[in-house]
């Protein structure tokens, strides 16, 4: 069922190239890849890049300025399907931190010049300007599920990847419940598998890097939280951190954050 | 097969007969201390197990201490060794011929495992044995198990309600029960149980020692209850089915599945193909749950779109499907789903609200 | 392993024709592997792309010569890549599955079929045997629903089985887009425009779960009892071997209990929201 090499391009936008490092941190995959796909615009990778039209377009990054919006758009033209990669291009990313604030405040803070900064008042995921067609999660997305994606493409099929909440992955792979075990606050209930249960692995709770899981139910999950003794700002602060802007979390958040004024 | 008497002797014997299935080649698979938590996993020495150590158990709480007198059962249950997680079943070449992984299936010895525990296991003789799955049935047939009667069950147990505890009566080849510090009680079930206790210096129990066994367990079945019977429990809570106090429960329910996965009975699984950059493709199976949103997911449409109705089901799966399935309940009533349950959500509870709404409408 | 074989490995079969049903829906006619058994009417086979993943597929024809078909609707990730294989190819089949229709318990009887939809596929194979061992059965009643005329199935041989002896064909569409002599509206309308012996017919319903519970109560207005209505349902079925349990429902697992059950036998369940 293999074709024509797939051209695939990757854009970065507001973010820190985490996720396009895992790319190249294929390493072996990227070799047997090579093959079957063609990296025509991956800046992080060569300099020489060529024109659309892209099978499949990566970015990374969340939406920020102005100028990045007009890109992304022009991207979006360019490419068949398009593919919104890590926290930041499908939720906004740590830099969605400062939506809750004022911009004018925050590069007052940052800046010496802050008029010379144009941003969006936003740091805003990538579906909040055009249209995915996918979302790989994560800070930075899981390589592994990468070239999962990639395969599945490569077949012809509609890339498939399981949404379910994290706890499942993470107690089949046989780590303790670190929120039952040592009462440590964790996201696994309501954030979305594919990780591989790092965090939890190494004894410390999921702060929510891919983002809610499907059917997630946040709420449920806060009034646990505080249940067992967390403060209401707590509880936020913990949604906030790296996914906070989704609409999921961000629900949670404003209740909470509303609650404690 | 036997029917064992019952045998008394020094603590030093269980050392004895550990050391004895080690001996014989056996992978010793037994409860061990690793972070805190009593886990299920290989241990190369007696003194790994944690006699000495002592579990807290409440619903989404667990820890541990030193000092007490009675480990029970931690999070992992022997589904984990005899039908794990994530199981490659094969390759498909591009030419459609079929690579079956290489496996190997150690005779095993469970060591120390509990009533509940080895309850689940006559559970999945009846599912994935009945079923005929394969990786089940090789581990299962080289499998040996000792079995530690439980005189001091947790918070969370409830296997005197469900008839699997906290005697073993059968299906074990040798179950034991620790009377006092130096006390143990043995009884083989089985001729291999008999060969292996013939190695240690046991002499049949006095009639004190018996008193006392007796009324060490009898104490115990007292702490073990839910506050629901099991006489026609599968019918009543097929009349709750409508029963508001499933939405009730799931609202602070998180959907996570966690449940599912420390289930020692729960069997489901979903079957991942992934394909290979050669064209082959591979198979693999990994647990799946109920509670899962994609579970009952098809092209057009979801069967159990809402939480509510995916803890519906697995309650009544448990309690009332699965004796219609199987013949037996799909619960032992190990507590497992109450103790790792991180919303702290306690199915006794569950089961005794839906039996006491049915009773109210006059439904029994 | 030899116990897995057979069960979970899909076997390459070859597609020896494709034919376009309706929009988004075709028929693959397949030649299957050696050792497959014949299907029984009602019964289904996972169909299997390589590397894209299985879906159940409940029989829609077998040949004379022997070709096993699947009539296909574009729904989700698999039959989409399925949709677009051609003659020649090769995909993978295991099974047959499930219990089928009670066509031996309907011997003597007359037989109502009641399909909306895609869920005339499944029936196919009754009508078939029916036309196949016209004496053995009473009269053959078809009442079929479909959203529009151009969503209806086989409408090659949909007119011919009016032709078929002592048989009554109904047809409805929900809208007609043009002319168009049936019913428009219900398919369940049908049922007290059909001449039905509420004494001697066993009714045989496939579609949509909500068109199914219609049909039910219309059935009983007639005068059908529980033990004369036999239903297929979907679920995801996602071995096919009851092994999964992702097709329970209730206490039944509809890869192997069903897809065809009785209606008195599911009633308790089959009624309950989201069950």
């Amino acid at each position: 069922m293999m074709r024509r090499k797939l051209k695939v391009a990757v854009f970065k936008f507001a973010s820190c190239s985490g996720c396009q490092l895992q790319i190249l941190n294929m390493e072996d995959e990227l070799l047997t890849l090579t093959d079957a796909v063609e990296f025509t615009y991956f800046l992080e990778a060569s300099r020489a890049t060529a024109p659309g039209p892209y099978d499949v377009t990566f970015i990374e990054g969340s939406i920020s300025t102005p100028e990045q919006e007009e890109l992304v758009r022009r991207v979006r033209e360019e490419s068949r399907i398009l593919v919104a990669m890590g926290a930041c291009a499908t939720a906004g990313g740590i830099q969605a931190l400062r939506n809750w604030l004022r911009l004018d405040d925050v590069k007052r803070a940052v800046y010496p010049n802050p008029e010379w900064v144009k941003a969006l008042e936003h740091s805003k995921p990538v579906a909040e300007v055009v249209k995915v067609d996918y979302e790989l999660r994560g800070c930075p997305v899981s390589k592994e599920r990468l070239l999962s994606f990639i395969k599945q493409v490569l077949v012809g099929r509609k890339p498939y990847l399981r949404r379910e909440a994290l706890c499942m992955d993470c107690r089949r792979k046989g780590n303790v419940c670190v929120m039952v075990a040592k009462g440590i606050p964790c996201l696994g209930p309501v954030v979305q598998e594919g990780c591989g249960a790092i965090c939890p692995t190494f004894g410390r709770g999921c702060y929510g890097c891919f983002g809610p899981s499907i059917d997630a139910r946040p709420e449920a999950l806060a009034s646990r939280l505080r249940e067992i003794g967390m403060k209401d700002r707590d509880v936020a602060r913990l949604f906030k951190g790296f996914t906070g802007w989704s609409e999921k979390f961000r629900k949670v958040i404003d209740e909470l954050e509303g609650g404690a004024r | 097969m036997v029917s064992g008497g019952i045998y008394s002797g020094k603590f030093g014997e269980l050392r004895k007969l550990f050391n004895a299935l080690r001996l014989r080649g056996y992978r010793v698979i037994a409860p061990k201390l690793e972070d805190s938590v009593i886990r299920l996993k290989e241990v190369t020495s007696f003194d790994e197990v944690p006699y000495g150590w002592e579990d807290i158990q409440a619903p989404g709480k667990y820890s541990v201490r030193e000092g007490g007198k009675h480990f029970r059962h931690g999070p992992d249950a022997p589904k984990r060794i005899l039908y794990p997680p994530r199981l490659e079943l094969f390759r498909l070449r591009p030419d459609w011929s079929v690579e079956y992984p290489k496996e190997r299936f150690p005779p095993t010895a469970l060591f120390a495992i509990k009533p509940c525990d080895l309850a689940s296991i006559s559970v999945m003789d009846r599912v994935q044995g009945g079923i005929g799955d394969p990786y089940y049935l090789a581990l299962r047939k080289k499998l040996i198990i000792i079995v530690e009667n439980c005189v001091e069950p947790g918070a969370t147990c409830f296997c005197s309600t469900m008839g699997t505890g906290p005697e073993a009566r059968d299906g074990f080849d040798i179950a034991y029960t620790r009377l006092d510090d130096d006390l143990v009680v043995f009884r083989p079930g089985s001729d291999l149980g008999v060969e292996l206790l013939s190695e240690l210096n046991i002499e049949p129990a006095t009639d004190e020692v018996l008193r006392k066994y007796y009324d060490a367990l009898k104490n115990a079945s007292l702490k073990a209850k839910a506050p629901f019977e099991l006489e026609r429990l599968p019918d009543e809570l097929e009349l709750g089915l409508n029963s508001p106090v499933f939405k009730e429960v799931a609202e602070r329910c998180f959907g996570c599945a966690g449940c599912n996965m420390v289930c020692p009975t729960c069997f489901c699984f979903d079957v991942i193909d992934e394909p290979e950059l050669d064209g082959g493709a591979v198979r693999v199976r990994v647990w799946d749950g109920c509670f899962s949103y994609t579970y009952a997911e098809v092209a057009g449409g979801n069967f159990r779109k809402d939480l509510w109705a995916r803890y519906r089901h697995w309650v009544l799966h448990k309690f009332a499907y699965w004796v219609r399935q199987f013949g037996v309940f799909g619960c032992v009533g190990c507590g497992r789903c109450i103790t790792w349950c991180p919303a702290g959500i306690d199915l006794r509870e569950t089961i005794k609200s839906v039996v006491e709404w049915v009773r109210s409408r006059g439904g029994s | 392993m030899e116990v897995v074989e057979g069960r979970l490995i899909p076997k390459p079969a070859v597609i020896e024709d494709v034919v376009d049903e309706a929009p988004n829906v075709r028929t693959f006619y397949l030649r299957m592997p050696e050792g497959y058994p014949e299907p029984k009417p009602g019964q289904f086979n996972e169909l299997y792309v390589m590397g894209v993943g299985e879906v159940p597929i409940s029989v829609s024809d077998v040949t004379q010569e022997g070709l096993v078909a699947h009539t296909v609707r574009v729904a989700g990730r698999v039959t989409e890549v399925l949709a677009e294989a051609s003659v020649g190819d090769v995909i993978g089949v295991r099974g047959p599955y499930g219990r089928g229709w009670p066509i031996e318990q309907a011997v003597g009887k007359d037989v109502l079929i009641v399909a909306g939809g895609i869920g005339l596929a499944p029936l196919r194979p009754v009508i078939r045997h029916i036309e196949r061992n016209r004496a053995k059965y009473g009269k053959l009643t078809i009442l079929y629903g479909a959203r529009a005329p151009r969503h209806l199935l086989y409408k090659y041989e949909l007119e011919k089985y009016a032709s078929i002896p002592n048989t009554e064909l109904l047809l409805s569409v929900d809208k007609a887009e043009g002319p168009w002599e049936g019913h428009v509206g219900f398919v369940t309308d049908l049922i007290p425009k059909a001449d039905i012996d509420p004494e001697r017919t066993i009714a045989m319903i496939c579609g949509p779960e909500i068109m199914m519970r219609f049909t039910i109560k219309r059935l009983y207005e007639v005068g059908l009892k529980d033990n004369q209505i036999y239903l297929s349902l979907e679920r995801r079925m996602r071995c096919g071997v009851g092994l999964c349990g992702h097709c329970q429902m209730g206490p039944y697992f509809v890869c192997k209990h069903g897809p065809v059950f009785p209606h008195w036998f599911i009633k308790k369940y089959f009624w309950v929201e989201q069950i």
